[in-house]
């Protein structure tokens, strides 16, 4: 081979490397993990409501004045009971003993003791008022007194009331306690109408209850109720922290765990609900591993695309209505639960369409950074 | 002494030639010093390539390849010589004379011709480390990315949603039977003494 050929062999090999690396550069992820990539961002995205308000009737002042008694319950009236929980993934019966200012222990019939869990008071109020709830449900769906369906519950008389889309299809039933406005019962609907969540008592007993039956302290995590302040605060360290999510889901509630508690880093949970429904995000900074990949599938989540994102997911069928996602978005490790969901799957993918998942590392190949460069600069498909 | 190996001493560095065919390349550059010092600057020259993420691409990468001497002579800029130890470093052992400075030669030698090659190839090389770069996002981000272990907590992100989600109005206990039994033990339930 000549000097000249060598030479030129040489020089292209370079100036091709150097292109092919200046098209890598090019077509780099978008998203490059920043733990302070939600530093200044101010937890606003834009919301679509459930419902068209304007084009609401009025609520029922009968079913309000209901209603509003009811939400005042829980802060005044002690009892235990069991209560029975029913989706289409089974029943679950739990023994509850709730006294106020304290809290709610509760322990699946048959377990032990060291299986029950407290909840202590307090834990959905950092962005609630008493009335914020109700105000939500009445702002999302239309609340209606429905006679017809009172009826005894658990031993006891209760007022039916029931919520209505803007559209006019039932969405929910509720049995509250005619003596001490307690919910007795609740009934969630499917698109079909058929009830696709209930929960209520089976056996009540209203009055004291024993102080030895909750306890006085716990070890609780989620210590820190984070105010609006702290929210901005909890972006610059990584955390998504988001104001409301999509479908007038708004904010109710938000802590933090702190490093070493739940995570070894801060974990933000915030609580979202358009009073009917409630969904979980918890935010931390970080992202995820592979061994964590094969962690999550050890604990039955499956990689899944979601509104052009691919996310663990587990649940959200109806064999499991539960529904888990985890993806990781601008450097942060995002994690949504619900339950209670018409389609939690659908809730997932609307807020993964808000929060879109970083790329997966696993497809940003060299050649795939080195496609999407030349599709840029040429604006071709390779 | 058998014919030199000229093209062949890449494919013999890279091993692609076939066993017999091999065995005889390497009886030649045994004996023959400008071959094994070819076969020594391609095998150099692979190395880097090869372990190009360790190799730092230089700050004047760009003027460098600029200044290759295009296929036009009288054009030619001059060749910058990579410092020592640099990507572009002879491989040591490596025979050669050094000329004299402002001696050269209208024919240029062999050593000068090994040169250029480690030259492009270190170029190469270098946009290669480039690429490392870019291929690692971390890398570019510029900051050390945490990486908390996510799987061991979801479960507890489930029971968290729970026992807040249960405490709204016109909720209701929650069906949580993802991993009770298994999480039982660390629930948070601990009653103070």
């Amino acid at each position: 081979m000549s000097r000249r050929h060598l030479l030129v062999v040489g020089a292209a090999t370079g100036a091709g490397a150097l292109a092919v690396a200046t098209l890598a550069l090019v077509g780099s992820a978008d998203s490059a993990a920043r733990a302070d990539a939600w530093s200044g961002w101010t937890g606003r995205i834009d919301t679509v409501t459930v419902a068209d308000r304007a084009a609401m009737t009025p609520d029922d002042p009968i079913a309000v004045v209901l209603l509003s008694r009811s939400a005042a319950a829980a802060s005044s009236v002690s009892y235990a009971g069991v209560a029975v929980s029913w989706d289409r993934s089974g029943t679950v019966s739990t023994e509850i003993t709730h006294l106020p200012g304290r809290g709610t222990v509760a322990r699946p019939v048959g377990a032990s003791v060291a299986q029950a869990t407290f909840a202590p008071e307090g834990r959905s109020g950092s962005f609630a008022d008493d009335g914020r709830p109700l105000a939500l449900l009445r702002d999302n769906y239309r609340v209606l007194r429905e006679a017809d369906l009172d009826a005894a519950i658990a031993g006891r008389m209760a007022d039916a009331v029931v919520a209505v889309d803007a559209a006019g299809v039932l969405q929910a039933r509720y049995w509250l306690d005619r003596a001490t406005g307690l919910l007795l019962r609740k009934e969630l609907l499917d698109t079909s109408g058929a009830v696709r969540q209930r929960t209520g008592f089976s056996t009540l007993r209203v009055g004291p209850q024993p102080a030895s039956a909750v306890p006085t302290a716990v070890k609780d995590a989620w210590t820190e109720p984070l105010d609006a302040t702290a929210l901005t605060a909890a972006r610059s360290t990584g955390c998504a922290c988001p104001d409301a999510l999509p479908g007038g889901l708004e904010l109710l509630d938000s802590r933090r765990a702190p490093a070493g508690s739940v995570s070894t880093m801060p974990v933000v949970h915030q609580l979202f609900s358009d009073g009917l429904v409630s969904v979980s995000l918890f935010s931390l900074a970080g992202s995820i591993s592979a061994d964590d990949g094969a962690g999550l599938v050890d604990r039955g989540f499956a990689r899944e695309e979601l509104a052009g994102s691919y996310a663990w997911v587990r649940g959200g069928t109806e064999a499991s209505p539960t529904a888990t996602v985890v993806w990781t978005c601008r450097g942060s490790v995002l994690t949504l639960v619900t339950d209670d969901a018409v389609d939690p799957l659908s809730t997932a993918a609307a807020v993964l369409a808000a929060f879109p998942a970083d790329a997966d590392p696993a497809a940003d190949t060299f050649w795939a950074r080195v496609t999407r460069g030349w599709t840029r600069v040429t604006g071709h498909a390779a | 002494m058998s014919r030199c190996l000229g093209s062949r001493v890449a494919d013999l560095a890279d091993g692609r030639l076939d066993p017999a065919d091999a065995e005889r390349a390497f009886a030649h550059v045994a004996v023959c010093p400008p071959c094994r010092a070819e076969l020594d600057a391609q095998r150099a020259a692979t190395s880097q390539l090869t372990s190009s993420s360790s190799v730092e691409p230089p700050a004047d990468l760009f003027q460098r390849l600029l200044s290759v001497p295009s296929a036009d002579p009288a054009t030619a800029a001059p060749v910058v010589v990579p410092p020592q130890g640099g990507a572009g470093q002879r491989p040591a052992g490596a025979a050669g004379v050094r000329p004299s400075p402002g001696a050269r030669s209208t024919r240029p030698s062999v050593r000068s011709r090994r040169g250029r090659v480690a030259l492009a190839s270190a170029a190469g090389a270098a946009a290669l480390a480039v690429v490392a770069v870019v291929g690692g996002s971390s890398a570019l981000s510029g900051a050390v990315v945490p990486r908390p272990a996510i799987a061991p907590v979801v479960d507890a992100f489930t029971d968290e949603h729970a026992a807040t989600a249960d405490q709204l109005p016109f909720s209701g206990p929650r069906i949580v039977t993802v991993g009770f039994t298994d999480r039982a033990a660390e629930a948070s339930a601990t009653p103070a003494p």
